[in-house]
């Protein structure tokens, strides 16, 4: 299954922030002026060869690299210019590392462990310089060494494999170093100390975090009226959390639609124990469930699809309303999604909940998921997300079904009452009442403060 | 020995009277004084707080059913209020006499009970119902003050009676509250009588010179703590659209004479 492979075996990521530091080293400098290099953009620009690749909140570092863009390999394009230099002598390469890189010891094994991150670019006037997001993620391992070439300029070996995305054990963070270092003409061997070393005077902080925040805490839900209320307690660093997100199953106003090549039954609350589910409730007239494909798919009958026998076993074993099941009442897409380290998608963004109420606070502790349609099954799962767009594992919650509620004026209503319906002067159009009582105890205090004036 | 002790003992004590009088002479004149610069007097206000159980379930019209105790149960909710007088007229060797108004605010609220249970049995939902309301009156208030002024005893014995009138509002989470039936909505007002009788306590008595202080700074006469026991009929004076929001009920609070 598509989702499955997505997001298996992705245990081992890990943070790392490279913070890049600027140096112009020069090897066998010659006595004339030498070369300066600058960027043209405060920014690199990213490209990804995927088409489906994450697009990354307005609230992600602009220059993070998550674990989504490694396993897209994103190309970080950085727009730089240079002077006097010398056309066809003078060369560049991008260094990182978990220690600084400007030197030939720091790029040399076996005690080095800097890696060339860039191919080697002839200086020009304005010219681009290429990385790619797994040769960063690559530098960012211990116990790699430096290639040999004695810190000098090296072929750069690619990390063409979606491994390394997940090679890392560690969940804490890595401090990493990237240098742009400018080889004279003949290259080779760099002496160190007789270089001058030109620090560019730019700052540029790129953060790399290949893990997500650990799924929340304590699920609970609550029954309301085309809504739910969905209750959580984060559990991930603060520090790394951005937001949260909520996955809803099947998400309200859409189906479960074989175009997000989805296999049979995946992504379907498919959990059909819930007893109080009316056979004849409205879900089956409801507007927005009148699509063919939700009436195929939404319906508990369809849960045992011969493609997807894991999800046939759930939703019968499963009872909705409990925890036995690991909550989410059977829904696939949610409740594979429960374990590993980071989530990169879930169906292209197609399950994520409209109508939510604001998540986007990393303290956040609950959210309302309206439009829903009551007496509708529906499952949830909600994840931390961090600093750089990763989406942590799924806390799955146990289905819920919204239903009508019986509040107090429609208990007075049906009870005789005769009132209601008239206009309420102080609820101005578009103000709470608090609002107008406000602007009465204002009128108030200023009779009271105009009184004691003219005293 | 004796003849001496006498005339000692007859001077302390003539000492002693002289010291009473001249104190009681300064705190005459100060009195005095206090009195004769005394900043004018015309208004009253006050902070008042009660507890506030509408009589909705009284309507007739319910035929016995209780929704509102159905959902908020039995236990008062708290009003809090205010009351400005204007002291038009003092009656002497009575008080004061003139018309007041109030504007007040209570609210309650609840979890709104599922229409059917839900799936394990419960039967409570994760919305909220409520009923928010805003009682205002206007009231004629006679303050019989000649019992602190003219008796020296630091009690105001008073009398409100006048007009009540309410705005309501009932809600939900999704806003304010619509009848399944009908469409109704669940706002609207409704008006009645208001009558009330209270005494207060006379706090000058207590701290006489901050109570000057008071006068001198803020131009605050006389300073109460009253407690009241009032009557307001909101029926729309028998009306069988109205939504019974009156009480009858206690208050208390804190009274300003300015």
């Amino acid at each position: 299954m598509l989702h499955s492979s997505l997001f298996s075996s992705r245990a081992h990521a890990s943070v790392v922030s490279l913070t890049i530091a600027f140096a112009t080293v020069f090897v066998a400098m010659p006595a004339a002026a030498a070369p300066t290099i600058a960027f043209a953009t405060v920014n690199p620009d990213r490209n990804s060869p995927a088409s489906n690749h994450v697009v990354r909140g307005a609230n992600a570092l602009p220059n993070g690299i998550s674990f989504d863009d490694c396993e897209k390999d994103v190309k970080l394009t950085f727009h730089m210019t240079a002077t006097a230099f010398t056309t066809g002598a003078d060369t560049l390469q991008v260094w990182a590392g978990l220690s600084p890189c400007d030197t030939a010891a720091a790029r040399t094994p076996p005690n080095g462990t800097c890696q060339p991150v860039s191919a080697p670019y002839a200086l020009n006037q304005s010219f681009q310089v290429d990385v790619q997001a797994r040769d960063l993620v690559y530098a960012s391992l211990t116990g790699i060494a430096s290639p040999p070439g004695q810190g000098g300029i090296v072929g750069l070996t690619s990390q063409t494999s979606d491994a390394v995305c997940s090679q890392r054990t560690a969940s804490a963070g890595s401090q990493m170093n990237v240098v742009f270092l400018v080889y004279a003409a003949g290259g080779g061997v760099e002496a160190e100390t007789s270089l001058p070393f030109n620090p560019m005077g730019m700052g540029l902080s790129i953060t790399v975090d290949t893990v997500g925040p650990a799924a929340p805490t304590a699920p609970t839900i609550d029954i309301g009226d085309t809504l739910l209320k969905l209750g959580w307690t984060p559990a991930g660093d603060a520090t790394d959390t951005a937001g949260f997100t909520v996955f809803c199953d099947p998400p309200p106003g859409k189906s479960t639609d074989a175009a997000l090549s989805l296999p049979d039954g995946a992504g379907v609350c498919t959990d059909s124990s819930t007893t109080s589910v009316d056979s004849g409730a409205p879900q089956d007239s409801a507007p927005q469930d009148s699509a063919p494909q939700d009436s195929a798919s939404a319906d508990a009958s369809d849960s045992a699809t011969p493609s997807d026998a894991s999800s046939a076993t759930d939703s019968a074993s499963s009872t909705c309303g409990t925890t036995t099941d690991g909550g989410a009442c059977g829904s696939d897409v949610i409740k594979s999604n429960v374990n590993g380290s980071v989530l990169a998608n879930i169906g292209n963004g197609y399950f994520v909940c409209p109508n939510t109420t604001s998540t986007s606070d990393k303290t956040s502790t609950k959210a309302t998921v309206t439009g829903l349609t009551n007496d509708k099954q529906y499952a949830f799962g909600v994840s931390a997300s961090d600093l750089v767009g990763n989406t942590g594992p799924v806390l799955a919650f146990d289905c819920g079904t919204p239903q009508a509620i019986d509040d107090f004026w429609n208990r007075y209503k049906e009870a005789g009452g005769g009132a209601g319906g008239t206009f309420c002067a102080l609820e101005a159009v578009g103000l709470p009442v608090e609002t107008s009582m406000m602007g009465l105890a204002f009128v108030i205090a200023s009779l009271a403060l105009a009184r004691r004036r003219r005293r | 020995m004796r003849r001496r002790f006498a005339v000692a003992v007859a001077t302390l004590a003539l000492l002693g009277i002289t010291t009473e009088a001249r104190a009681q002479d300064r705190s005459n004149a100060l009195e005095s004084r206090h009195r004769k610069f005394e900043s004018p007097q015309n208004f009253a206000f006050e902070f008042r707080f009660s507890p506030y159980r509408p009589d909705i379930d009284s309507d007739p019209a319910l035929h016995g059913q209780r929704p509102y105790r159905d959902i908020f149960g039995s236990m008062p909710r708290l009003l809090i209020a205010a009351e400005l007088d204007w002291q038009a007229v003092r009656i002497p060797h009575l008080g004061t006499l003139g018309p007041g108004i109030s504007v007040g605010y209570t609210s309650m609220g609840a979890p709104a009970p599922l229409l059917k249970p839900g799936p394990n049995g419960q039967r409570l939902s994760g919305e909220n119902t409520g009923l928010d309301l805003f009682p205002f009156y206007v009231v004629a208030v006679l303050r019989a003050d000649v019992v602190t002024r003219e008796l020296n005893i630091p009690l105001v014995p008073y009398a409100k009676a006048g007009l009540g009138y309410a705005l309501w509002r009932a809600y939900n989470d999704g806003g304010t509250s619509s009848s399944r039936a009908d469409g109704v909505t669940g706002k609207g007002h409704v008006y009645g009588t208001q009558v009330a009788f209270g005494v207060a306590l006379h706090l000058n008595v207590f701290d006489a010179y901050s109570a000057r202080n008071l006068d001198n700074t803020m131009g605050v006469n006389n300073t109460y703590l009253f407690w009241e026991y009032y009557s307001t009929d909101l029926t729309s004076f028998g009306s069988n659209t109205a939504l019974r929001v009156g009480n009858t009920s206690w208050a208390a609070g804190l009274a300003f004479e300015f």
